[in-house]
């Protein structure tokens, strides 16, 4: 039986996703790609840009990325226990000795989180890079970033309520 | 074997509809990819004198030889064509473009693809890794490069698919037209599809690109993420407001041109600033974009509200000011426009300048001009212009011809006033106030050769607070100290000076070539803007390419051996050219520039010397190993770049110089 989460002895790390800040560019699926499997290929890229683009419209993109749920689905749903959780980093890990690539855990998974990998035909899934994400490191634009949960949820706060703090200078220079 | 190449060229023959592959590899080491490959693909599948409609003219497009390798800033494609705008001389054209197709085109695994003869009916080619056909594109021809790449997605039933598509201007063969993908930066190639009846190459693959050592390519991107990080912080630059020096370069640069080079004196209008930071900006700015595999995006995507959207940065935003027009709106609207029908906005926006000149000097009517007015600053000079080019109606038919084509049929005085080089207008730079940029402009293989005559060779003297092109007093200090040890004279890189310039001019487009066939943003691979200590990323050398190069393909590439990959580039563009008729002579710019002075703003009463510049033309020959007399490579300077065959080619045609005395 897994571990629940008060037990991890750690303070719980996040990537944290913004998508407002995604430039498109997926230099997070490159760093992924060259990170776990030494090539660059983006069809094995734990995370992928999904791009909603319509020529001269609107260009807007999406990183998906494991999200590495507290309930996490794919682990409850594999018939084969080949998913756990990392007891350091609270990533979801998949023992791909152990998968038999019944896709089970993609078909749960509520974000598409994790998927078949097209060279080994096992389930593949965001592993945090142990707690080093090299996506971050690349992520100039800040829509990934590494850091603890707590702060995510603040920072996420802090970022909505801005339009709301200009309203409030607004009010008052108007009073 | 080495690694980060596909190591194969897609051939096409759109007449028999054959499908084939040829290996990669040799002409690789030798001329990488891009730019490069795509001169060497030229020179073997393209004719002496070829006309740019001959179903057999090839047209080539290639990945430069970084793409997809997962290093920062490489994500270029080129295409390159027997040039239907260069309409009086055609010859090699090309144009290169960022975005996503390039890395894609690696993932499907190919460097490259030839594309030659000419099809029935509207098709375009699809590309799914080795499934490659040509499909029927009677559905989209006539739609605009906005709808095509959509319609192309839906069917082909992947949003992922990267497509470079001509629109209605190239399909009705107008010369301004484009292929649309990124942002590019070139001379228009598109009417080369449309002569063939191609729509479009629309690409998808899902196989890896092999490097030579992945954790070395990650370091070197986080260590250069780590460096812009710094001198961002260093130097305060919010890159995530439109407002960077990309958007506003020309209007506050010494150099910007206004009118059909009839003013520069709008630099310090704040009526101007006002419309483009405060309005424009203001009002429309959306966010960045960046292209495939570059977290620093400086592809700024503008909204007008019930209009549409769409990328204008750099060089395309440079032209407003040639039209008088302060509106931007109505300008972005119009350059949105034309990126939908598939075509250059500066090659119009110059052309309407010009016939904005006559005018204005009454040497044309609106009745001369199915009675459009061109009145300074109307944007609808600009609309009509582009859509009768597009669709070739009324002035748009001889237009879409080329502008020579124009004057001659207006006849008069037309002709003189045109200002071009070999039939593509001259654009945005001031060659009255910049020798080494107009030699640049003369001598280029292409022509319009932005990437060949900026950066190191144009110092102005100003700080950067002054805006675009401005330098601190210290940097201004290193870079001469630089020139200096570099090129033997600190005028060298001085914007205004003559002096030296052939030297700063070669290295400058040896590394412009190494870049475009690496497929790098020139952005990211230059070591700056005057290549001082203390610029972009602090080195003035081109050892970030260099190291770069080794990490990924394991070749021990130096700077040097790069270089040398530049001067061959440089030397098989020369030898094509020289085998279509360029000569001494037609390495000219128009006498405009030798007589007119500029008439106004920071740089008043400067034209260009006619003696000086020649003398410099000769220097520039002789550093390149060319004959002094007619401009011809040596058979000599040709095999010292390896390239004996061509040499061969050439002496047969009698397109070699002779050899000098005692050497």
């Amino acid at each position: 039986m897994a571990p629940s989460l008060k037990e991890v002895n750690v303070v719980e790390m996040v990537l944290d996703v913004d998508i407002e800040k995604c430039v498109g560019c997926r230099t997070c699926e490159v760093a992924c790609s060259l990170k776990n499997t030494g090539a660059v290929n983006p069809t094995r890229s734990r995370i992928r840009i999904v791009r909603y683009e319509k020529q001269g419209a609107f260009h807007n993109f999406i990183p998906m990325v494991c999200q590495q749920c507290s309930t996490p689905l794919c682990m409850e749903a594999c018939p084969v226990n080949a998913i756990s959780r990392d007891l350091e980093t609270s990533a979801m890990i998949v023992n791909a000795d152990m998968c038999v690539g019944c896709k089970v855990c993609a078909m749960v998974c509520p974000i598409g989180g994790i998927s078949m990998d097209p060279v080994t035909h096992v389930a593949f899934k965001c592993d945090l890079c142990g707690g080093d994400p090299e996506c971050v490191k690349l992520c100039d634009s800040e829509a990934l970033s590494y850091v603890p949960k707590v702060k995510a949820d603040i920072r996420r706060k802090r970022d909505k309520s801005r339009k709301l703090s200009e309203l409030f200078v607004l009010m008052e220079s108007l009073t | 074997m080495a690694v980060g190449w596909a190591g194969k060229t897609l051939q096409i023959d759109l007449s028999t509809g054959k499908i084939s592959t040829a290996p990669w590899k040799n002409e690789a080491k030798m001329f990488m990819g891009g730019r490069g490959g795509n001169a060497w693909l030229f020179w073997k599948n393209s004719k002496r004198n070829q006309d740019p409609f001959d179903p057999d003219a090839p047209v080539i497009l290639s990945a430069g030889s970084l793409a997809g390798t997962g290093l920062i800033g490489a994500s270029r494609m080129e295409v390159t064509v027997v040039s239907p705008a260069k309409t009086e001389s055609h010859s090699l054209g090309n144009v290169g473009m960022g975005s996503s197709w390039a890395p894609e085109l690696k993932f499907a695994g190919y460097d490259n693809i030839v594309i030659k003869g000419k099809s029935d009916i509207p098709v375009y080619v699809s590309i799914f890794n080795d499934c490659v056909e040509l499909r029927d594109a009677s559905g989209v021809w006539g739609k605009g490069t906005f709808e095509t790449q959509d319609l192309m997605r839906e069917e082909l039933d992947d949003d992922d698919v990267q497509v470079a598509c001509i629109g209605p201007a190239g399909e009705n063969l107008a010369i301004q037209a484009t292929v649309e993908h990124g942002y590019r930066s070139g001379t228009p190639v598109g009417a080369s599809f449309g002569a063939k009846n191609l729509k479009a190459v629309a690409v998808r693959g899902t196989n890896p690109v092999q490097v030579h050592d992945s954790e070395a390519v990650l370091d070197l991107n986080r260590v250069l993420v780590e460096k812009v990080k710094e001198a961002k912080k260093r130097e305060g630059i919010v890159r995530d407001k439109g407002t960077d020096a990309y958007l506003q370069g020309f209007i506050v640069g010494d150099a910007g041109v206004v009118g059909d080079y009839e003013s520069h004196a709008w630099r310090d209008r704040p009526d101007i600033k006002r419309a483009y930071e405060e309005n424009f900006i203001g009002d429309n700015y959306v966010k960045e974009i960046g292209c495939f595999g570059c977290p620093f995006p400086c592809q700024p995507l503008y909204e007008v509200e019930g209009e549409g959207a769409m990328i204008w940065r750099c060089y395309p935003t440079y032209w407003p000011w040639k039209v008088w027009m302060t509106d931007l709106k109505s300008a972005f609207l119009a350059h949105r426009m034309m990126a939908d029908l598939g075509m250059d906005s500066k090659e119009i926006a110059t052309t309407v300048s010009w016939l904005m000149r006559l005018y204005r000097e009454g040497k044309v009517t609106d009745a001369d001009l199915d009675g459009v007015s061109f009145e300074r600053g109307d944007p609808k000079a600009v609309f009509e212009t582009a859509r009768k080019v597009a669709y070739r109606e009324g002035f748009g038919k001889a237009l879409g011809n080329g502008p020579v084509s124009l004057a001659k049929e207006l006849g008069g005085d037309a002709l003189d006033y045109l200002l071009h080089n070999q039939g593509l207008t001259l654009r945005t730079f001031e060659f009255r106030a910049e020798p080494g940029t107009a030699l640049g402009e003369a001598i280029s293989a292409r022509g319009n050769s932005l990437r060949a005559t900026t950066y190191h060779i144009v110092l102005w003297e100003k700080p950067a607070r002054d805006g675009y092109g401005g330098v601190d007093p210290q940097e201004v200090k290193e870079s001469y100290a630089w020139s200096k040890a570099k090129f033997g004279s600190k005028d060298a890189i001085k914007a205004t000076a003559y002096t030296g310039k052939p030297q700063s001019l070669i290295y400058e487009m040896n590394w412009a070539a190494v870049a475009d066939s690496l497929g790098y943003c020139t952005t990211m691979i230059r070591p700056g803007r005057t290549g001082a200590p203390g610029s972009q990323f602090g080195d003035p050398s081109y050892a970030f390419a260099a190291e770069r190069v080794a990490a990924v393909t394991g070749i021990p590439f130096d700077e040097a051996g790069l270089y040398e990959i530049g001067e061959r580039v440089c030397g098989i563009e020369r030898a094509i050219v020289v085998r279509d008729g360029r000569t001494r002579e037609t390495d000219a710019i128009p006498d405009f520039f030798f007589k007119v002075p500029i008439p106004d703003g920071y740089q008043e009463g400067r034209k260009l010397d006619r003696k000086k510049f020649e003398k410099m033309k000769d220097e520039y020959y002789q550093l390149r190993g060319w004959d002094v007399a007619t401009g011809f490579p040596r058979r000599s300077t040709l095999e010292k770049l390896g390239l004996t065959e061509v040499a061969t080619n050439m002496g047969k045609m009698k397109k070699l110089g002779p050899e000098p005395q005692g050497g």
